[in-house]
């Protein structure tokens, strides 16, 4: 509909008659977010962009998340110093408007298939700004996993208004009162028996020409209701006009793209983009982050390699997923983790079949100080020595706390490597503990249950 | 002070008469409502089965939820949607002032035990449980 080639009659119209829609609108109490005009110049990726995987918000270390307050501060600070810079934050988050049935554009990306590479084209632009404006090419923005259980809430990161003394440049007002005190979301988002990630076709999970799929009339939907104020316009994160107004869109929507790339993943050829013409060729714009107006296709979007950015393979566990769960036995005095018995020779046994294994560890207390801490199968290496290669090294656990943090406790997912679960296999059993990065002095984990997921 | 949000509904439902549209298969807004469409015979053997929306008609303003339940005309509020005949939900934003909605079309893929007590039907029984308050047309409803 909105190819830069292909002029319909309806696109023309838009076209011509917008400007006039838009300013009635305007007149009429209702939002404006028409984009600064430009000349659209070809997309083509950036020679030699590193490959660097995105990751989970509470995968973020303090220097990361740091890193993340910046990027948004830096972007609303353009908003203020320069309001017609295609790149700052209202008019990033005015793109999505447009592009969203904005007053005048004609434009609905929404409710087809063009949802998901949209998204994730707006996703690398947004992206590029960020690097440009923190003047860093490694910066990756990080997804919001509410895939997990413990991720079923609003980051803590995004949630107070100030850090410290300063405000929080990924903090939003308008959300609601459950998202912004950190309530879990309602378990009738993720059915048991209604999982996209187990849609059998693109178009039962993507969408197709002119229908929305499982993953944006699912989860993605109930989200952004949950995130938004609950009643009418239901800003921000409910009203398709002002969502991307708050900083959680683009996590939030950055879990879509990896749900997008995990459920390709896991059978690439049932699971296969759709290979027609009107689907490949489909056009979008964007400004990049030189302030150019770029034309790129969906089908440029299919491999997120080129655009500098992938995510880790596995993801997604969750009890909902394709994943089986086992309940360790652990010792409620002691703490130690044993496999059950039925199930040690199977596991420390080298299986022809590539299987993903994670740890989930329930209701975790945490430290109640700020920190990087590593996660062990037994003590911390010696002084001096890599934690993080240290075979029985299973994870880590960001902490950016603050003042009155206490009694913290928080779901873990880490990897079940082979070392723990030879460890675990033993008549002993073995404890799994936190030390503080370069620390040798390793604290017992204390927590509710824990469980092994093998996918 | 007029209600906008049902002069939305009536204008929408209004449009969708004019133009000479068949009637709703379903409309609901704060009560379940239940529609019955047929089985294809050249579904009885498949392992996928997709539930096809179409035309649905939503105000502009509003967001809107609903869960639907397979041959349980009884559903309600308090089914829970890990009842075994829970077939799927869907989820839609507001638009912003001003802004129009064109009917929209959205695709559920029926969960594994859905599929194997539809395979046996002639007739599948469809109950929409509202999740908000929005007055929703659905124009038709396909088992593909």
């Amino acid at each position: 509909m909105n190819s830069d080639h292909t002029y319909t009659r309806r696109t023309l119209a838009n076209a011509l008659f917008a400007p006039l829609a838009a300013s009635f609108a305007t007149r009429l109490g209702a939002q404006s977010c028409a984009p600064p005009a430009g000349v659209a110049a070809p997309f083509v990726p950036i020679p030699g962009l590193a490959n660097i995987q995105r990751k989970s918000i509470t995968a973020l270390n303090a220097a990361e998340v740091t890193r993340l307050r910046l990027a948004y501060k830096r972007l609303r600070d353009l908003t203020t110093s320069n309001p017609a810079d295609p790149r700052g934050w209202m008019q990033q988050a005015n793109v999505h408007c447009w592009q969203c049935g904005g007053v005048g554009s004609g434009i609905e990306i929404h409710g087809s298939w063009t949802f998901l590479p949209w998204h994730r084209a707006y996703l690398y632009f947004h992206e590029r700004i960020l690097c440009k404006l923190l003047l860093d090419n490694s910066f990756r923005l990080p997804y919001w996993s509410w895939d997990v259980v413990a991720g079923r809430n609003l980051p803590p990161i995004y949630r107070p208004a100030t850090v410290g003394a300063t405000p929080n440049s990924l903090f939003n007002a308008n959300r609601s009162t459950n998202a912004s005190t950190g309530v879990n979301m309602p378990a009738s988002i993720f059915p048991a028996a209604f999982n996209p990630m187990n849609a059998a076709n693109f178009a039962a999970f993507g969408g197709s020409a002119a229908s929305g799929g499982g993953l944006e009339n699912g989860p993605h939907g109930a989200i952004h209701m949950f995130t938004g104020r609950p009643t009418s316009p239901f800003i921000d994160m409910g009203n398709l006009s002002t969502a991307a107004r708050d900083p959680i869109f683009f996590a939030h929507h950055c879990q879509i793209d990896r749900l997008w790339a995990e459920w390709f993943r896991r059978n690439p050829v049932a699971h296969a983009n759709p290979t027609a013409a009107a689907f490949l060729t489909r056009s979008f714009r964007f400004f990049d982050e030189n302030s150019q107006l770029r034309t790129i296709r969906t089908q440029q979007v299919l491999n997120t390699v080129p655009l500098g950015f992938s995510y880790p393979p596995g993801a997604a566990l969750s009890k909902q997923s394709n994943a089986e769960w086992m309940e360790l036995i652990s010792d409620a005095t002691d703490r130690k983790v044993k496999l059950p018995e039925e199930h040690r020779a199977r596991l420390t046994t080298p299986s022809p079949i590539a299987r993903t294994r994670g740890l989930i560890v329930e209701d975790a207390k945490l430290p109640a100080v700020s920190g990087l801490y590593n996660i062990f199968a037994g003590d911390p290496p010696a002084a001096g020595a890599d934690q993080a290669a240290a075979p029985n090294y299973l994870g880590y656990i960001g902490l950016v706390l603050g003042e009155h943090a206490h009694d913290l406790k928080s779901t873990l997912v880490l990897n079940a490597n082979q070392e723990f679960l030879t460890r675990a296999a033993g008549t002993d059993g073995v404890v799994l503990t936190y030390a503080e990065a370069g620390s040798t002095q390793g604290n017992k984990l204390e927590y509710a249950n824990i469980y092994l997921t093998e996918e | 002070m007029p209600d906008f949000r049902i002069l939305g509904a009536v204008a929408c439902l209004a449009l969708a008469a004019s133009c000479g549209s068949a009637a709703p298969a379903v409309q609901f807004q704060d009560k379940p409502a239940t529609a019955k469409i047929p089985v294809p015979a050249g579904l009885k053997k498949s392992r996928v089965m997709l539930l096809q929306l179409r035309d649905v008609i939503i105000p502009a303003s509003e967001q809107a939820a609903w869960h639907v339940f397979c041959e349980l005309p009884t559903a309600d509020s308090r089914t829970s949607v890990d009842h075994p005949s829970f077939c799927g939900s869907v989820n839609v934003l507001a638009y912003g002032a001003g802004s129009t909605r064109k009917p929209a079309n959205f695709t559920l893929q029926l969960p594994d035990r859905a599929v194997t007590m539809v395979r046996g039907l002639k007739e599948l029984r469809l109950t929409f449980v509202p999740a908000s308050n929005a007055p929703i047309s659905i124009g038709t409803i396909a088992l593909e």
